[in-house]
């Protein structure tokens, strides 16, 4: 057999529409997966200005803890020395007098509420702060200390033991700090 | 490129047909630098150093990569300083002396050795250039002062160093693959074949490594100091790994087509979609899709658990798990046997517990069904002592049923065990049926080579196994020759091959049956009677299923 008159046609192994048609949409797959994570990433930077709400709360509550049973303590209605004084008056005057009143709650832009507990059913709790009061039982008492949220009207004359945990995008609280105020 | 290359049997070398050899043929007498040449950095050269220079190397590229990634990390990287700084001292003091040493043996090296001026060629190669900016801005910030996050910026440079493995390899795959199609590329590059090179190997070492990285993030997720730490960091390694995943997906599922069995596009995608593996794929990358579509409406964190399930893509690249779906597949009846054994028990303990116990401890054994639990407990002999009889008959039946319990708990492991054994004495036999083959003709060639390998690495076969194996199939095989020529009744006046004779026949026989598919024989045999009962059990006993 002779292959002198046999033509060889070039074979195109380059990409044809169907192959070009695969890379523009995985290219697209990545447009996407980027895009989806970009949103992530966005919703986490969120729940990040949550916890740095949290931890500046963890901070000036810290702080005031150190010197609010003094004669000059400045800050009057968190004093521990102020008769009947409670919490919600506190609380009231670190969200409105000091510098913790510009926290901002990012997922709603607006100040962090103070709440009792994160709730996952109720989204409107996502970015709020909770604060904990930590009670110690009797010696030998099956658990060291039983936690329960502080309310407005729990008095501030003693010293507390506090938890702060911050409520994610979920609804789900995460730990902050433990502290003595 | 695949070489033609034909082994002779008079001239066969198991450890260099398995790609094994020991160590390298470089004499001692050559000239030092020619000497640390060819162990070092000749990658012509067999069983020298080389491959692991390199391994070593890409380790060291990638743990840079790491460190980089945790500098920018504040609450990794500050209490840590210290060894981080520790690490970059070793790194560079590595990238250095392995600059040197290729600029001292520029001048063995054949890209190199040509020019007029070997060392100057090497270091206005692009890769010397690559290698003296992964090490410039170490010793740059001695003499100038140069802002910290420049010198990070420039010690990204190191990741280029990674194009010295990676290029060899791409060139390797474009010969392999030259005057194929698109997608046939793509084919070779994520399904193992003879067109992959080492490409392929890279590619899957690279998805192994985002394997084990996503499954590591998802278990350190769950600590909750290191969550709260690090949850940008997982946010972003999420997202790139599900992209890779996903590529990988889609590619797989765009290049099956060329697969044996795969051919029509869309039943064969669909099948390929609906394996075991491909099935993994997606669950690997479904929960980051839905979590942020249906995030609103479900609580999908339950999901970000089965992004553990990209642990078992590593299986791809295992035989085992093959070999275990085989086995349940084989034992499937007899597993059913022992369950059903075992639920009889389950239910009967349970029952005898609640009359038993019930009057003394209501509470505990309130009903059958929550005595189910109890009944599991004691007869897996778990005894986690939480619920336990305190009546006397009730005491005498637990000890009397944990013990049947051992038995009985114990059928389907001891099943599995044996069945596991077995499966590999058959994977062995095969190969051994194929190697009786191969070198019916006294040669052995690449094709067939390739054979061995891959079956040798599949089974674990170690050089001195496979060697073994070949020494006792070329001995039946000369057995056999000069057995076959021999009447039967000349066979029968010694022993020793009467008994190869009957080794034969048997090894015959297995292979007769492996040829078939499962049950084909034992059907045709019933039907039309063509074998009596003892016959019929003989075969069923060779085959090692009685």
């Amino acid at each position: 057999m002779t292959t002198d008159n046999i033509s060889i046609e070039p074979v195109n192994t380059g990409p044809n529409a169907f192959d070009i048609g695969f890379m523009a949409l995985m290219a697209l797959l990545m447009v996407f997966v980027f895009w989806l994570t970009t949103v992530n990433y966005q919703e986490g930077m969120k729940t990040e200005v949550a916890k740095r709400n949290g931890e500046a709360m963890v901070e000036w509550l810290t702080a005031a803890g150190q010197t609010r049973f003094n004669d000059d303590f400045e800050h009057a209605p968190c004093s521990g020395k102020a008769e009947g004084a409670t919490w919600g008056e506190c609380a009231a005057y670190v969200q409105t007098q000091t510098p913790l009143k510009s926290l901002v709650n990012t997922f709603f832009d607006k100040p962090p509420e103070l709440i009792e507990k994160c709730n996952k059913e109720d989204l409107s709790t996502t970015g709020a702060i909770v604060i904990e009061n930590m009670v110690s039982t009797p010696p030998g008492s099956a658990i060291p200390v039983v936690i329960k949220p502080l309310t407005a009207e729990d008095p501030i004359t003693a010293k507390l033991q506090l938890r702060i945990t911050i409520c994610d995008k979920g609804g789900y609280p995460i730990k902050i700090s433990e502290f003595e105020f | 490129m695949e070489q033609n290359k034909t082994i002779y049997l008079k001239d066969l070398n198991v450890a260099s047909l398995l790609g094994k050899d020991e160590e390298a043929n470089i004499p001692k007498d050559l000239p030092m630098r020619k000497w640390l040449f060819s162990w070092l950095l000749d990658t012509t050269i067999p069983g020298n150093m080389h491959k692991s220079v390199d391994k070593w190397l890409g380790i060291l590229i990638v743990a840079n990569l790491f460190t980089l990634m945790f500098e920018h990390v504040p609450a990794v990287f500050e209490p840590n300083k210290h060894w981080f700084h520790w690490f970059d001292i070793f790194s560079v003091a590595v990238f250095t002396v392995e600059y040197a040493l290729r600029l001292y043996l520029a001048p063995e090296d054949p890209e190199f050795n040509q020019k007029k001026h070997a060392r100057l060629g090497f270091v206005t190669s692009p890769f010397a250039i690559i290698d003296f900016l992964a090490v410039a801005p170490f010793y740059l910030q001695a003499f100038l002062p140069v802002d910290l996050r420049v010198l990070r910026a420039l010690r990204l440079l190191r990741i280029l160093k990674l194009f010295r493995i990676v290029v060899p390899a791409y060139k390797d795959f474009q010969v392999l693959n030259a005057g194929r199609t698109f997608r046939q590329k793509v084919h070779a590059l994520v399904f193992p074949g003879k067109f992959g090179g080492e490409l392929q190997k890279i590619f899957d070492i690279f998805i192994g490594i985002w394997v084990l990285l996503s499954v590591m993030a998802v278990i350190l997720e769950s600590v909750e100091s290191i969550h709260y730490i690090l949850n940008l960091q997982f946010v972003i390694l999420d997202g790139v790994a599900v992209a890779i995943f996903s590529l990988e997906y889609f590619m797989r599922l765009y290049a099956c087509v060329e697969e044996p069995g795969h051919k029509n596009p869309i039943m064969g995608r669909f099948t390929q979609a609906k394996s075991p593996a491909t099935f993994i794929d997606f669950i690997a990358i479904l929960p980051f899709f839905l979590e942020v579509f249906l995030h609103h409406l479900l609580d999908l964190r339950f999901l970000r658990v089965f992004r553990l399930s990209r642990l078992l893509k590593l299986t791809r690249n295992s035989d085992a798990t093959d070999v275990l779906f085989r086995v349940i597949a084989r034992e499937w009846p007899i597993m059913g046997a022992s369950a059903f054994i075992m639920g009889l028990l389950l239910v009967l303990t349970a029952s005898l517990g609640y009359l038993l116990e019930h009057d003394a401890q209501p509470e505990k054994f309130e009903n059958i069904p929550q005595s189910i639990y109890w009944a599991v407990i004691t007869l897996a002999s778990v005894g986690y002592g939480d619920i336990s009889p305190v009546t006397p008959l009730g005491r005498a039946m637990t000890s009397i049923l944990a013990l049947l319990g051992i038995g009985i708990f114990a059928i389907p492991a001891a099943l599995l065990a044996s069945a596991f054994s077995d499966e590999l004495i058959k994977d062995r036999e095969a190969l051994k049926a194929n190697l009786f083959a191969i070198l019916k003709d006294g040669k052995i060639e690449e094709k067939e080579a390739r054979f061995i390998r891959e079956e040798a690495e599949r089974l674990h076969l170690t050089v001195a196994e496979v060697n073994a194996l070949i020494d006792t199939v070329m001995k039946e095989r000369e057995i056999e020759e000069n057995l076959q020529a021999l009447p039967i009744h000349t066979i029968a006046k010694r022993p020793e091959h009467a008994v190869e004779y009957y080794k034969t026949a048997i090894s015959e026989l297995r292979q007769l049956s492996m040829q078939m598919e499962p049950g084909q024989f034992e059907t045709a045999a019933k039907e039309g009677d063509r074998l009596t009962a003892t016959e019929l059990a003989l075969w069923q006993q060779i085959q090692g299923k009685s």
